[in-house]
């Protein structure tokens, strides 16, 4: 037992360790906690209020049961990889005495226990529900304890299937995996129309349904019917008794090593690491497209440079596929309705504007801030490289939404004047600000600051900023103010960006002298 | 190269307490101490990438705080941890390298086809860096430390991962540069290979300079005798360093940001 809390202690050390890297990894935490509060208070209020109007839950049973087959599924597909350990764990824990049973108990707890967290959200629906409908103190330890089997059902599951996976590896294993997921997911073709399906998860004794069955139960304040409560138990029991089978493999022989991977990115390796394969994807594309010396200047050479470096990380394929979606669901929306509002791809369109930069200088920051010690070392200066990645940046966010806005206008879904003034403002405003705050978190005292915080942070300065140019669009969408108007109205717009543009550029000019590698 | 006095510190521990150094043209240099030292943050201070707290560096007669980007021409550095842009082929590589430091482009054509052939990387001049093995990716940035010619030429562990082959070479290389009066400053664990390579050497420990001077001078200072080899030098000088002055407090002390969370750490 001792050695068991102590393997358990080292795995939630290692873990919180991320922490330490920066204060603003808990900052971030707490922007996820705060984030759900006020829609999951509107929502567990709506849910509890209709229940006390004699709502019958009954019947959500199969959506409820469908969401929770859909997330085992995803679970299941994610034991593909087989018995996944980090680096620390080999090195460390496989080579001592210590038994795989062991360290998977131990790996099981630590899992339920990083979990936590970040499953806020329900236990605060949970609790709201349970307030407003005053449910018996039994029933909610009831609930509780349910809800615990499933959390061990599932995580028996998985780690017995990832450890089947990698113990055998013909094609046996992988199409009864398959088979599974199926399995979950076949019911959920009821739900759509046209197919002459009967099964609902409602009439199978499937463990979602099962949940659904319970949960739904103790909503009620009633105790769960016994066909689903023995269903539960032995769902909980057969994945426990797979658990203790498959356990019994040395898992330390089959682990697929992978470095520690923290859900706040102080370490930038994971990312760097999925930054090499792309490279190895994407390069093969971009080898038309070579650095040479035939640039007519050092700014052209160096713009040619990190554009080589979009297309070969895939970087540009990213935000291409970004408005290729965007186009699918227009066509999609325009299909089933034969007509849309004009305000849905505008509105769309600009939320992927706005996204752009931040994806673009994410991927950079990833990509190069390893090798900016080479223009710091040089008599240039990290000034020139930053100005030919921003006016590089602001020209692909420019250029491929408009490419977007054309299709729209020709096929008559959207005016052409004031999105394309809104898509260049936004890429001036956007793509500064972004390279503002990564580079204020580029030096060796900030740089375990989370990707995550300094992308919050840059759309957030952002969406501040681009808030008139967004005022003038949502007037005119409204009042449709004609043409004349609309041009008038990009004048100030396009001035107002551009000397967002300008004072932010130099900005950053004077945060490039500071940076510390 | 003057380096006088520089201090710094990283979140209060002291890495450079008033190192000196010098490194005269027609010299290999060569700077040795413990793990962490301060002859990496020494290096880095020397080629811009971090700013001293105190002192004094000129080179080429180029005050580095007055003017931080001129003298930069004059130098090539080659880090400790070598980062490189995996996206970009041998070949481009070198003439990004060659552009960046404002070498002709005419020169950077002749450059890329010498050091091609002597790092024997011609083969893999269209290859991606990302397919580089670990000495291939050292050749290619000692490569582009030279494509502009440098007067000073600071390599930070050179020799690690490269054949014994390639390393025979890159000496071959610094000797020649050294020569035609040009200076070489390489900071190495690899203690046989500086006692014969160096022309000097400087011991630094704990961010302070423990000896200086050429193999003679070092074995003199640590009380050797003569054909002391640079190891037992390097663990005599640095062993009498590392003794506490007598009431000698330990001068750094920290604790966890979140003691409460996270348990007590202090050194």
């Amino acid at each position: 037992m001792g050695l068991l809390l102590d393997l358990y202690r080292i795995k939630m050390k290692i873990f919180l360790g991320a922490f330490r890297a920066s204060k603003l990894s808990l900052l971030l935490l707490f922007l996820y906690a705060i984030g759900f509060i006020p829609g999951t208070i509107g929502m567990s209020t709506l849910l509890a209020a209709s229940i006390k109007e004699g709502m019958d839950l009954m019947v959500y049973v199969g959506p409820l049961s469908t969401i929770i087959s859909t997330l085992l599924a995803l679970i299941i597909l994610s034991t593909f990889r087989g018995y996944v350990s980090f680096e620390y764990e080999q090195s460390f824990i496989f080579t001592s005495p210590i038994t795989p049973r062991l360290f998977l108990i131990a790996s099981l707890l630590s899992d339920l226990t990083i979990l936590s967290p970040f499953l806020f959200p329900l236990f605060l629906m949970l609790g709201i529900i349970a307030v407003s409908l005053s449910l018996s103190l039994l029933t909610i330890l009831s609930m509780i304890f349910c809800l615990l089997l499933f959390a061990l059902f599932i995580q028996f599951l998985k780690a017995s299937l990832s450890i089947f996976l990698s113990a055998y590896k013909g094609p046996g294993p992988r199409i009864l995996t398959i088979l599974l997921m199926a399995a979950l997911l076949f019911p959920a073709l009821g739900g759509l129309h046209r197919l002459p399906l009967t099964l609902s998860y409602g009439e199978l004794p499937y463990p979602s349904t099962a949940m659904a069955l319970v949960i739904i139960d103790f909503i009620y304040d009633r105790v769960p019917q016994t066909y689903s409560l023995i269903l539960l138990l032995s769902y909980f029991f057969a994945s426990l008794a797979l658990f203790l089978f498959t356990s019994q493999k040395n898992i330390f022989q089959l682990a697929r090593i992978v470095p520690f991977v923290s859900p706040f990115d102080t370490s930038m390796r994971v990312q760097e690491i999925k930054m090499g394969k792309n490279i190895a994807f994407f390069s093969r594309i971009g080898f038309g497209f070579t650095l040479n010396l035939r640039s007519r200047n050092l700014l052209r050479f160096l713009m040619k440079k990190e554009l080589i470096r979009m297309v070969r990380d895939g970087s540009l394929f990213a935000v291409f596929l970004f408005y290729v979606i965007v186009l699918f669901i227009f066509s999609l929306g325009m299909g089933s309705s034969g007509d849309m509002p004009m305000e849905v791809p505008s509105f769309m369109l600009l939320l992927y504007t706005f996204i752009t930069p931040s994806m673009l200088i994410s991927n950079w920051r990833i990509g190069e801030l390893n090798n900016l010690w080479m223009p710091m070392t040089t008599s240039m200066g990290l000034e020139y490289v930053l100005k030919s990645l921003l006016y590089d940046v602001t020209l692909v966010t420019i250029a491929v939404p408009t490419f977007v806005v054309g299709i729209l206008f020709f096929l008559g879904k959207m005016d052409l004047i004031l999105p394309l003034a809104l898509v260049a403002s936004n890429a001036m405003i956007g793509c500064p600000i972004n390279l503002y705050m990564t580079i204020k978190f580029l030096g060796t005292k900030r740089r375990a600051t989370p990707s995550l915080m300094i992308i919050y942070a840059a759309m957030l300065l952002s969406g501040l900023l681009m808030m008139p140019p967004y005022i003038l669009f949502t007037v005119n969408l409204f009042l449709r103010l004609g043409l004349e108007i609309e041009l008038l109205l990009s004048v100030p717009m396009i001035l107002y960006s551009v000397f967002i543009f300008r004072y932010i550029s130099r900005k950053i000019g004077e945060k490039a002298l500071e940076i510390e590698l | 190269m003057e380096f006088f006095d520089v201090w710094k510190a990283y979140d209060g521990i002291q890495a450079l307490q008033g190192l000196c150094l010098e490194v005269r043209r027609g010299e290999i240099f060569g700077l040795i101490g413990p793990n962490g030292a301060g002859k990496t943050t020494a290096l880095k201070i020397i080629v811009g990438l971090l700013k001293m707290d105190k002192g004094f560096v000129r080179v080429n007669g180029y005050d580095i705080t007055e003017e931080p980007y001129e003298y930069k021409r004059f130098i090539g550095y080659v880090p400790e941890a070598i980062s490189l842009p995996e996206y970009l082929t041998v070949e481009e590589f070198l003439i990004y390298s060659g552009m960046i430091r404002g070498v002709e482009k005419e020169r950077i054509r002749g450059c890329l086809e010498d050091y091609l052939r002597i790092f024997s990387l011609e083969d893999r001049r269209r290859s991606l860096i990302l397919t580089l093995s670990r000495g291939m990716r050292q050749k290619t940035a000692i490569a582009s430390a030279l494509i502009h010619d440098p007067d000073l030429l600071i390599l930070d562990e050179p020799f690690i991962g490269i054949d014994p082959e390639g390393q025979h070479r890159i000496k071959e290389l610094f000797v020649e540069r050294v020569k035609e009066g040009r200076a070489v400053l390489v900071s190495t664990h690899m203690l046989d290979t500086a006692e014969r390579l160096c022309d000097r050497i400087s011991v630094i420990h704990r961010g302070k300079n423990v000896a200086s001077g050429d193999m003679e001078g070092l074995r003199r200072l640590s009380e050797r005798g003569e054909g002391a080899t640079l190891e037992e030098v390097f663990l005599k000088l640095t062993e009498e360093a590392s003794k506490p002055y007598e009431g000698e407090e330990p001068s750094i002390k920290r604790g966890s940001r979140f003691p409460w969370l996270f348990g007590r750490r202090g050194t």
